[in-house]
């Protein structure tokens, strides 16, 4: 679905980020708790997310939701290392 | 120095200068159709032929290495710095990404400081309709107004003196996918602008407005019907295409209502001809098999003429196109002798990667030659004027993951970055890439407002493993005469100079002289973040030659570098798998540096 939605053509392929951000960082610009993503998803967001409620039926937007948490994270480590 | 005295002569002197001016005057180099002084820079690509050529010679091979960064400016915006500034008379006008603010800097006045700036007032949420950054290809000077776009789909004037914002009309619709990156084009008065949005599904147009008000005059479909198309029985005479409703019948059903065709790019203009020349994107979806036929006029030049819109030839790079393969870059304008005859030439570096040499009056390939590793086609029929496919490297939804498409989605080029030529030389100065692809294409569905896309497309480096080269090109012969190879693509405008040095930068943030003749690198300054914009070059009020680029990565780049947003806290990303490197050299920027000898 998040396929389907054309999601990946903003947030990239397996959401990893884009021209919208990543999902799967393990960190929201508007909150991630269950219901933020949800809102974020269902009204859109400022800065260009588009509100999906007009297309996606709450329990379908619940269903993107959860895909996104069952994401694997990242390691809590914020350092990015080169030679 | 030329043009001066052409302008104060008698009509048979002026006939005489005429003939000697030649290839120059033949694209139209009277007083209204280039800069006022060579020493201006009005237009994006500096003349009407888009040739990006300046005839200030004070730098020269021999004291380039002598080049010092004289002034610098922080945009306040971050994102990427494409396009160009302006230089008219004592002003340096500067457009910047989203929020496209408009700077006037005062070259008078020691530290350039503002005259005044414009702050318009432009939608947030173009931010989202915009597939490739917030990026912004520049501005248009004529008749005392600078003239540009808004991300959001608005077109602008502002008086050139006071900074006063003299009319904006809207001609997108953000909420069919639509913005206004590119830099406008005037011609005769009428202001000629074109939609983003090949990735969203659009119906993609040109408009012409009336300079003095802003008024939509014409609007000209790329796809569709004759009548939208602006294609009239014994004006549109393209030269390998016989009968009426072209761009109609070469889509199935109604798909060219979605069809892309989208104008992102860079114009130019005869004005002998009365031709205004530019390239279409991209028909929409990638998924090809859902759009079987040609497709036109998607990926293709399309000659118009500039007060109605009328559509007088056009031709088609990349019919049916599998790969993304837009055909958005620049149409440089010069007069070639071609296999012994003087030709009026028109000259595209395609993102299919072949160079095309074509005449200009009636659309004809003379010249189409690779200028990159090209895999998808293994020539272009000159009788037919098509390519010939190799149809192992035909992608679409039902063939799975296709390997070794050469040239990437980025294009051989792109067209983000166009190339300059030098009457002095001869040659083309071109930025180019060397990506390979493997394509796997989708089906897609049309949601308005989000991407209309279907494929994931992984890049490699072509081989020889470095990813770009900045070239000199033949154009008459079609073939390289010498390269620079980078280690990233090169994605930077080009500038030529008659003191035979071309100026080129690097996404991993380096700004270089180069000596036309030879291809030997003069002199290079790290400008501190990647080179995506095209460099400039003027006379400032101190009668000196100074250069002027941007730093400031992003377009594409913004997508495909990696972590370079180091700005925001909630979006952390994995390196970009074929430049794990780059994100160690530049994150994202907003710099306007000027440079000038010691």
């Amino acid at each position: 679905m998040f396929v389907a939605m054309n999601c990946d053509g903003c947030h990239g392929n397996g959401a990893v980020g884009w021209v919208g951000p990543s999902l799967v960082d393990g960190r929201w610009r508007y909150g991630g708790s269950d219901g933020e993503v949800f809102h974020s998803i269902y009204y859109g967001r400022p800065r260009g997310m588009p509100a999906y409620g007009g297309i996606l039926s709450p329990l379908a937007t619940w269903k993107i939701v959860t895909w996104l948490r069952a994401q694997p994270l990242p390691d809590n480590v914020p350092t990015e290392r080169w030679r | 120095m030329q043009d001066r005295h052409v302008r104060r002569s008698v009509p048979l002197l002026a006939i005489g200068t005429l003939a000697l001016a030649g290839a120059l005057w033949a694209v139209g180099h009277s007083r209204s159709a280039q800069s006022r002084d060579d020493g201006e820079w009005t237009m994006p690509g500096k003349d009407y032929a888009g040739t990006r050529y300046s005839r200030l010679a004070q730098i020269t091979a021999l004291n380039a290495r002598h080049l010092r960064p004289v002034w610098s400016f922080s945009t306040g915006v971050l994102g990427g710095h494409e396009g160009q500034p302006l230089v008219v008379g004592q002003t340096m006008y500067v457009v910047t990404p989203y929020p496209n603010v408009l700077y006037a800097f005062d070259l008078t006045r020691e530290g350039y400081p503002l005259r005044w700036k414009y702050r318009p007032d432009v939608s947030a949420a173009a931010v989202g309709t915009a597939c490739c950054d917030v990026i912004n290809r520049g501005a248009f000077y004529a008749d005392g107004k600078i003239v540009y776009n808004l991300l959001d789909g608005h077109t602008v004037a502002v008086d050139a003196q006071t900074g006063r914002e003299l009319w904006k009309t809207r001609v997108a619709d953000l909420a069919h996918g639509e913005t206004t990156p590119m830099a406008p084009f005037v011609a005769r008065g009428v202001v000629i602008v074109g939609p983003s949005g090949g990735e969203f599904g659009i119906h993609g147009w040109v408009k012409g407005l009336d300079l003095a008000t802003g008024r939509v005059l014409w609007i000209a479909h790329n796809i569709g019907p004759d009548t939208m198309v602006l294609a009239r029985s014994g004006v549109f005479k393209p030269f390998y295409d016989r009968g009426s409703e072209l761009a109609l019948h070469s889509w199935s059903g109604d798909s060219w209502l979605h069809g892309g065709a989208p104008v992102w790019g860079w114009l130019s203009y005869d004005r002998a001809l009365d031709l205004l020349y530019y390239g279409v994107g991209n028909p929409g979806p990638y998924d090809a098999e859902g759009r079987p036929g040609d497709n036109k006029w998607t990926n293709s030049v399309l000659a118009r003429r500039p007060r109605d819109g009328a559509l007088v030839w056009a031709y088609q790079f990349t019919p049916n196109d599998n790969w993304d393969y837009d055909a958005n870059a620049e149409m440089i304008l010069v007069d070639l002798v071609i296999r012994g005859r003087p030709r009026h030439a028109l000259v595209h570096f395609d993102k299919n990667g072949f160079a095309y040499t074509l005449d200009r009056v009636t659309g004809e390939v003379l010249v189409a030659e690779p200028f990159t590793g090209v895999t998808w086609a293994r020539r272009v029929d000159l009788t037919t004027g098509r390519p010939v496919v190799d149809s192992t490297r035909l992608t679409g939804a039902s063939r799975g993951s296709v390997r070794d498409i050469c040239p990437s989605l980025e294009g051989g080029k792109t067209p983000v970055a166009p190339a300059a030529y030098s009457p002095r030389t001869g040659l083309f100065y071109v930025a180019t890439n060397n990506l390979c692809m493997d394509f796997g294409a989708s089906r897609v569905a049309h949601i308005a407002g989000t991407p209309y896309i279907g494929a994931n497309t992984p890049y490699h480096a072509g081989p020889g493993g470095y990813m770009g080269a900045f070239i000199a090109w033949d154009a008459a012969a079609g073939r390289k005469v010498w390269e620079i190879r980078e280690p990233y693509p090169v994605w930077s405008g080009s500038v030529a100079t008659a003191g035979d040095v071309v100026f080129y930068g690097t996404l991993d943030g380096w700004f270089k002289a180069v000596d036309a003749r030879a291809g030997v690198v003069l002199w290079k300054f790290k400008v501190g973040s990647g080179v995506v914009g095209a460099p400039i070059t003027f006379r400032g009020p101190d009668g000196k030659q100074y250069v002027a680029a941007y730093a400031g990565i992003g377009g594409d780049w913004f997508l495909l570098a990696g972590d370079v947003r180091s700005d925001d806290p909630a979006d952390v990303r994995p390196r970009a798998d074929f430049a794990p490197e780059l994100a160690r050299h530049t994150s994202q920027g907003g710099m306007v540096w000027i440079f000038g000898l010691e």
